[in-house]
């Protein structure tokens, strides 16, 4: 029986590049306006996918194969994790 | 004479541009093409304009690089035509795999819309084999991911085949940081493909081809057209 599960795919930028948006982020909203404990920001795309599949580990399998085949995340310059919303 | 495809996408806006330079002033035999109707098979080469396809959702021109088109854009690949990729067009054939590295969003995070300054670093592609090596025009720019990223080992090789045909750089082509108008890696506006026959650049030319639109009151951006309708005709 399949059912449907809402799967979350994060799209990020290599930490090897700059996130400017999150710099800006951290350093003039956060750091500058009380949270001097924040270390960093890294801006990020979430997509919230809803699916059809028999199970969790089939629901994650069909993410990550989508990931890959229609370049959700560009692999020159982007990492990407997927993970189930409960 | 050799018939071009200027391939629209939904969002493409600078088809016409590129359309009017190549029929008007360049006297190219070239037509417009729905993305959907494009057959290689009918062309001797290809144009992908700028503009906003599919709304540069996602990433910019990630989903026309799923296009149909873009298969036949393969095939046309495969059969080493020459295919010339501006701004958004760019952002396509770097999608589409058909040129290395990505183009990110800029690094101050803006839409850049101003006319820069760029040098040709290789003759050998078809959009610039009529320049010599060295050569400085202007053309302007327009987009928000243009910022070229490529991995280090992988720049190396870019270097090694001479594969980066333009970089920005100032009036007096030195390239320097204030000239880079997006962040891209190196100053890189425009690569090839290893084979030479793929080319895309950010700025644009198409519209650096007349002297009237060109505050520089020159019209070398149509030595980028000149270059892909010489290549189009053979000529050595």
């Amino acid at each position: 029986m399949e059912k449907e599960f809402l799967v979350e795919i994060v799209i990020e930028s290599k930490p090897v590049l700059k996130d400017p948006e999150g710099a800006v982020i951290a350093n003039d909203l956060m750091r500058r306006h009380g949270f001097e404990m924040v270390n960093g920001v890294r801006c990020a795309k979430l997509l919230r996918v809803k699916l059809n599949a028999t199970d969790e580990k089939k629901a994650l399998s069909i993410a990550e194969n989508m990931v890959k085949e229609l370049r959700l995340a560009n692999p020159v310059a982007q990492t990407y994790s997927i993970s189930i919303r409960k | 004479m050799p018939r071009i495809a200027i391939i629209q996408f939904p969002g493409s806006n600078c088809d016409m541009d590129a359309y009017h330079v190549a029929r008007e002033v360049m006297h190219m035999n070239a037509e417009l093409v729905w993305h959907t109707d494009f057959k290689e098979s009918k062309f001797e080469g290809a144009i992908l304009p700028g503009g906003f396809s599919y709304g540069d959702h996602l990433r910019s021109g990630i989903i026309a690089a799923f296009s149909p088109a873009m298969k036949e854009v393969k095939k046309m690949n495969k059969e080493r035509k020459p295919i010339l990729g501006i701004c958004n067009g760019f952002q396509i054939l770097a999608e589409a795999q058909l040129l290395p590295g990505a183009l990110l969003r800029n690094s101050s995070m803006r839409f850049v819309c101003k006319w820069i300054s760029m040098k040709v670093v290789t003759s050998r592609s078809p959009a610039s084999r009529k320049f010599a090596k060295g050569d400085i025009f202007q053309a302007p720019t327009a987009h928000g991911e243009g910022n070229y990223y490529i991995e280090e080992e992988k720049l190396k090789e870019l270097y090694d085949n001479d594969q980066i045909v333009f970089k920005y750089c100032n009036i007096a082509g030195m390239e320097t940081p204030d000239s880079n108008p997006n962040g891209s890696l190196e100053n890189i506006a425009g690569v090839c493909n290893l084979e030479g026959n793929v080319i895309g650049l950010m700025p644009h030319p198409e519209r650096a081809s007349e002297r009237i639109l060109n505050p520089f009151k020159n019209e070398k951006g149509r030595i980028v057209l000149e270059s892909f309708k010489e290549y189009l005709q053979g000529k050595k």
